[in-house]
């Protein structure tokens, strides 16, 4: 896994002992072990070990927790490896019953909760009579997994849901005790930013979580990182929402890029002979993507405009390559020889990504993706955001998936702003009214006429059922606080026409027309050290906005000669767009930053919304 | 500490005595009965044990283990004491005490000699392991204390050491010694009568003097006599002199120590500790002693003076300070609550509530929530304020450190303690915490979902409850009585729009029902939209037609379903009737999408062909060129761009025909035709 260093913050020493963690964790118990994983954490999980390393331990198996054969199940010790959740408790207890039931071997459970033990889950065990079954319950300490090497991941898709809609701050807490833990790990850091209620609420407990632990632990000397800036993603939800079309971005949104993996129909990764051979046996084929693949690392941030030639380009250098063999000395013929697998295994890799971006051309080339991605940009600048927009209308009617859906008429709310509460300010109307109206705009939430939002609920009532209410009452509420979306395009240049998509020279490129919000207030800081001339915009974003320059001991925070690390921390996740504009941004000449980031999970349009639908 | 059952001991003698030796994890017991030896082990195993002792006896008076555990004496009856091995195989000795008294302690004295006491001749006898002895006569009775370099005689009056006389100090007094530290300390004792022996006292030792030194540093170390200490470190820094590069950390590190040791050798604090027993048990214990006899600002001076760690040192002192002081009432809660945070600051690694805990103890509550305040673990002053039942407190604590775990515990705690209303009293106080019980609630479906809502008005909330419970299958008997409810809920909450949604529901249910027993085929579970397009399906027109306006599904997503159900339907003649019917609202496009979305699976190609052909002259200008090039009529595509004047959509069919290809020129023309450069690219679509 070589391709986790090269930063100057080492994520492969995160692994490291994240994996030293686990196989203290499995060590422990001799004989043979299987481990039953809570399946949102198993594949990433993988991250940072893999299963044959964990063979060497005794571990015979992996199962999913949700699917459990435990009947059929050989191994001696049966270790349950979950997040503290009280559904998952469920799955256990149900496990560890039926186990009891058939009563055909010993064996021993083991529970392992990731990444802290919670009280609800260990009362619900206790009241179901299991807790007692259970030999050891632990935790595993793994913040976070490991995605690159300068990609940090909690993978909890809640923590939006959990801190915006249903006022829980646990999940701001587990980022506190991650970054506490980064500090442990890479020396304290010198300058904090931030934006927004979580960030200013993370902030917090991590100081708090510092005087607690001032004396037992001590931090490493050197600061490897210099800033952070933590970004709430409500002060952003424009980014998440606006399709991303970027390599790696249009990957996710179209195949679903999960820990570093994707799946493919399989018949798109074969070439004609091979169709004929293995005759379709597996329908999907996962590929692993990451920067250990060098060609997957050079386009990866490209926008999809500039794929199709890059990827031509290097066709042509390697068949350059593989011609270049006749007429050679038999010295020369040595070096070819030499170079060879590595050629092989770059002209593999240049069939792969040739033949994913054809699929993806595929789904950017129908009309339905196409007309969305009219919408959206219609919407990023400003044209007719109020009236219903009859695309979206088209799209209830045909009942098409209720997140696409969703994901417009949100982004249409973002970007329209209020007029009418603005009007009657203007008009010194009574307060009172003004402030009804404003509370109803907490309400509705959205900068849409009232009228408009309603109708567009009744429409998507009617269409795909009162089923849906939960979830629209659920974005009615995420949604808070007035968004002056015109007055912020202009004023960071949110959406840039005329930058070219292969060359480019703004981050807008990401997204074709639209540069990221959060990362054009990244942006700012970075090269301006600071806030100051943005007092006006921010003060329209949600949320405290957030400056400290914690007191350390250290003093050679301020190093204008090397490049500075800066650490930014999107609460609530980020999507691939964003991070391809920061590494866009670490790479201009006048740059001299570089970038860690870390997120609570990777995100689309489409997970983000899901994670905060009922169904 | 460890337990462990023994097998009973045999014998009825009563006369016996016993002594227990431990080696690393395993211990047996030696219980002498009468004549007999018997070693009891841990595997309740009993053996009778012989001894080689030469003179006869009737009963074993005493027995003692040394130190190390390796060496046992034993005194008999007869006088004789009998020295060997712990586990009896070797013999040291055999002598004859001559005394013939009752015996009142036998003890080591370190790992080579052994101490006995003679209660009613008040004598003290030391035999050495080889059988060399010393007796001493007391005017009182003694009590012997093992130590491990020796043995404390405790009189009434009096507090001696036995000891034997450390190597290195016989080294540098015996008479005519030879070692380097006997000549170095002369040397030193001359140099300072200012005689010119020094020097000669010097060179005796010159190549040995960093060892002379080293003896005399720790010669000084083992005595008692302030005096002696000082002639010896005197004699250790005047040879420190001689000898280039020496570390004199050992020499600063004894200083330190002697000091340290003289000051609690002090009567007024009365520890006499021998240089081995400080190192034995550590400077901790040393001052967990002074602590115990409330010497605290020795303690402090002295953990300050020996550099200790806070943790180990100061903090820990103060905190057994604070204790104290806390344990003696007296003293006013707010005025002593502050003396201790004042002088324990935020200290590090100070546990504010032990303190608080031995405030409990003491029982003074109030003291003990002030002193909580500086607490800085949100876990421990949560733990100890559920302890005194201070919930709030207790809440505001655990809220406060963001930690949901303890918000938790005290919510689930105070729930099963407090009553009903103040509960809720309190939850409705922090809002957080409300949300946190609510969620609890939802998670473990609990009737009081419902009640807890209501505390703070959330009558949306409310509303939303019952809607989700009226979707349950399983509910659905109570379905109308729960939309009822709903419906009550979102009136209060003023939310018109959710209100009208339910009566929707109620209106639609109730139609589905009356649909089902007309049609029987089922209804339920569909939505607006999706009754209606079965409907069409049906082919139940009128049905339709009054359903649709019953729930006012606007005339453009009534089209569009018409337009499907048709499609679906294969009705292509009832299409083509309806497109002609009247103008259409959704104008022609959605016609000619459904055309193609069937074009490859009907059977009836040619007639959709013929149907395309007929509606797409009817698309509205703007999306004309478009829905030409989706039929693939790119020549015609083509043309009306032309017609158009519109150079981006040439460019647009172009882009969609073969390279090369004669249509592909007769775009150029067109082009060259309108006058415009060739090559701008799009901006919409994006992807060529």
């Amino acid at each position: 896994m070589a391709h986790l260093k090269g930063g100057k913050v080492d994520v492969s020493q995160i692994q490291a002992i994240e994996r030293s963690y686990l196989i203290n964790l499995i060590e422990k118990h001799s004989g043979s072990k299987a481990i039953v994983w809570d399946s949102q954490i198993q594949a990433p999980a993988g991250l940072v070990e893999q299963y044959s390393v964990l063979k060497a331990y005794g571990v015979v198996k992996l199962y999913p927790l949700n699917n459990f054969p435990i009947s059929i199940c050989p191994a001696k010790h049966i270790i349950f490896i979950c997040r503290p959740k009280l559904k998952l408790m469920d799955d256990i207890i149900r496990t560890i019953k039926t186990a009891t039931k058939e009563g055909s071997m010993e064996r021993h459970y083991h529970l392992i909760f990731l990444p802290r033990k919670s009280l609800l889950c260990i009362n619900k065990l206790e009241h179901n009579g299991i807790k007692g079954s259970l030999k050891t319950i632990e935790e595993y300490n793994c913040h976070f997994f490991p995605f690159d090497s300068d990609l940090l991941s909690m993978e909890i898709p809640e923590v939006f849901r959990e801190y915006h809609l249903e006022n829980d701050p646990s999940s701001l807490y587990q980022v506190a005790q991650s970054i506490y833990f980064l500090q442990s790990r890479f020396g304290p850091i010198g300058k904090v930013w931030g934006k927004g209620a979580a960030a200013k609420q993370v902030w917090d407990l991590l100081v708090r979580l510092q005087k607690e632990n001032r004396d037992t632990s001590k931090f490493e000397q050197n600061s490897c990182i210099d800033q952070m800036i933590l970004i709430d993603r409500s002060v952003d939800l424009i980014s998440t929402l606006a399709t991303q079309l970027t390599y790696e971005g249009l990957i996710d949104e179209i195949f679903g890029l999960n820990d570093n993996t994707v799946n493919i129909p399989a018949e798109k990764l074969m070439s004609t002979e091979e169709r004929h051979i293995e005759s379709l046996q597996e329908e999907k084929k996962a590929l692993i993507l990451d920067s250990s693949d060098q060609l997957f690392a050079d386009l990866r941030d490209k926008n999809f405009n500039g794929v199709g030639s890059f990827l031509s380009k290097q066709a042509k250098l390697i068949s350059a390559q593989l011609e270049d063999r006749y007429d050679k000395s038999v010295q020369e013929m040595k070096i070819f020889v030499q170079k060879l697998p590595t050629l092989m295994a770059n002209k593999k890799s240049l069939a792969q990504h040739t033949a994913i971006a054809e699929s993806i051309k595929e789904v950017t080339d129908t009309y339905e993706f196409l007309d969305s991605l009219q919408v959206e940009q219609e919407f990023l600048n400003c044209i007719q955001t109020d009236k219903a927009n009859p695309y979206i209308e088209d799209m209830i009617t045909q009942k098409k998936p209720l997140v696409k859906v969703l994901r417009l008429i949100c982004l249409q709310c973002i970007t329209n702003s209020n007029p009418y509460i603005e009007d009657m300010i203007t008009q010194k109307k009574p307060l009172v009214k003004v402030l009804r109206l404003i509370c109803l705009q907490c309400i509705t939430n959205s900068g849409l006429k009232p009228k408009l939002l309603e109708y567009y609920k009744r429409e998507i009532v009617q269409v795909y059922g009162l089923e849906v209410l939960p979830t629209l009452t659920n974005l009615e509420k995420t949604q808070s606080g007035t968004r002056q979306y015109t007055v912020l395009r202009k004023g960071l240049r949110l959406t840039v026409e005329d930058t070219s998509e292969i060359n480019p020279t703004d981050i807008s490129y990401v997204h074709c027309i639209y540069a990221p919000l959060s990362i054009r207030l990244v942006e700012h800081l970075t090269k301006n050290g600071g806030w100051k001339q943005l007092q006006d915009y921010l003060g329209l974003l949600p949320g405290p906005t957030l400056d400290e320059t914690p007191l350390t001991s250290n003093s050679s925070i301020y190093n204008n000669n090397s490049s500075k690390i800066v650490l930014v921390y999107f609460i609530g996740g980020c999507t691939f767009a964003e991070i391809s504009a920061l590494r866009f941004l670490s790479k201009q000449e006048d740059s001299n930053v570089e970038f860690v980031i870390a997120t609570t999970k990777l995100i689309n349009g489409n997970t983000f919304l899901e994670s905060l639908m009922d169904v | 500490m460890r337990q462990c059952k023994l097998p009973k001991s045999p014998g009825y003698s009563t006369e016996q005595c016993w002594v227990v030796i431990s080696r690393d994890r395993d211990m047996e017991f030696l219980v002498a009965r009468g004549q007999e030896l018997y070693r009891l082990s841990e595997d309740r195993q009993i053996t009778l044990l012989e001894i080689d002792i030469t003179h006869k006896y009737h009963f074993i008076l005493g027995m003692a283990v040394s130190f190390n555990t390796k060496h046992i004496a034993l005194l008999t009856d007869a006088g004789y004491l009998w020295m060997g091995s712990s586990d009896l195989t070797k013999k040291y000795c055999e002598v004859d005490t001559e005394v013939c008294s009752t015996l009142s302690q036998i003890v080591w004295c370190g790992n080579e000699a052994v101490v006995l006491f003679f209660g009613d001749k008040k004598m003290l006898l030391i035999v050495g392991k080889h059988g060399e002895m010393m007796s001493f006569t007391y005017d009182s009775l003694v009590h012997l204390v093992e130590e491990v370099d020796g043995v404390r005689v405790i009189s009434s009056s009096q507090h001696e050491l036995v000891q034997k006389v450390p190597e290195v100090v016989q080294k540098i007094f015996r008479i005519n010694s030879t070692e380097p530290g006997s000549f170095l300390l002369e040397a030193s004792k001359q140099f300072q009568k200012r005689s010119h022996r020094a020097d000669e006292y010097i060179s005796l030792v010159k190549d040995n003097l960093q060892v002379a030194v080293e003896q005399c540093i720790k010669a000084a170390g083992y005595e008692f006599d302030t005096d002696v200490q000082k002639m010896l470190i005197r004699a250790a820094q005047f040879g420190k002199c001689f000898v280039a590069n020496i570390d004199a950390d050992e020499y600063v590190q004894m200083c330190r120590e002697l000091r340290v040791l003289n000051t609690v050798r002090d009567r007024k604090i009365g520890i006499p500790l021998t240089y081995t027993q400080l190192h034995c048990q550590g400077y901790k214990v040393l001052l967990d002693r002074l602590v115990a006899s409330h010497h605290y600002y020795l303690a402090i001076e002295i953990a300050k003076y020996l550099k200790m760690s806070d943790k180990d040192g100061t903090s820990r002192i103060l905190a057994h300070w604070a204790k104290y002081k806390v344990s003696k009432h007296g003293v006013n809660d707010e005025i002593l609550s502050k003396q201790i945070a004042e002088k324990l600051g935020y200290a590090p690694s100070i546990s504010f509530s032990d303190i608080a805990n031995a405030a409990v103890s003491a029982g003074r509550k109030t003291l003990a929530i002030k002193l909580l305040e500086y607490e800085s673990k949100a876990s421990e002053q949560v733990q100890l304020l559920l302890q005194l039942e201070e919930y709030r407190q207790a809440l505001i604590k655990a809220l406060e450190s963001g930690d949901t775990d303890q918000a938790y515990k005290v919510i689930l705690k105070s729930r099963d303690k407090m009553s009903n209303i103040d509960f809720k009293g309190m939850l409705q106080e922090f809002p957080v915490a409300l949300s946190l019980y609510i969620k609890f609630c939802r998670e473990y479906n609990s009737v009081s979902l419902r009640d807890i809502l209501k505390l703070p008005d959330d009558h949306n909330a409310l509303g939303l409850l019952s809607v989700v419970e009226s979707l349950d299958k399983e509910r659905r008997l109570d379905q109308n009585a729960l939309l009822w409810s709903a419906i009550n809920s979102y009136k209060a909450a003023r939310n018109d729009l959710c209100v009208s949604l339910c009566e929707d529901q109620l209106k639609l249910l109730a139609k589905q029902k009356s649909l089902e027993e007309k049609y029987s085929t089922p209804f339920i579970d569909l939505s607006v939209h999706n009754t209606c397009m079965k409907l069409l399906n049906l082919n139940h027109l009128k049905d339709a037609e009054k359903f649709r306006t019953e729930f006012k599904i606007p005339d453009r997503r009534y089209w569009w379903l018409r337009i499907q159900s048709m499609a679906d339907n294969n009705s292509w003649e009832d299409l083509d009737q309806f497109s002609k019917s009247k103008k259409s609202p959704i104008g022609y496009a959605p016609f000619v999408d459904v055309c193609l979305q069937k074009l490859h699976i009907s059977r009836d190609t040619d007639i959709i062909k013929r149907l395309i052909q007929s509606f797409l002259p009817k698309v509205s200008e703007e999306i004309k060129v478009k829905y030409y090039v989706k039929a693939n009529c790119l020549e015609d595509a083509a043309k009306i761009a032309y017609e158009q004047r519109d150079i981006q959509s040439l460019l647009y069919v172009q882009s969609k025909c073969p390279a090369q290809s004669d249509l592909s020129e007769q775009i150029n023309a067109y082009i060259s035709q309108l006058g415009a450069k060739k090559g701008t690219p799009s901006s919409i679509p994006l992807f060529n």
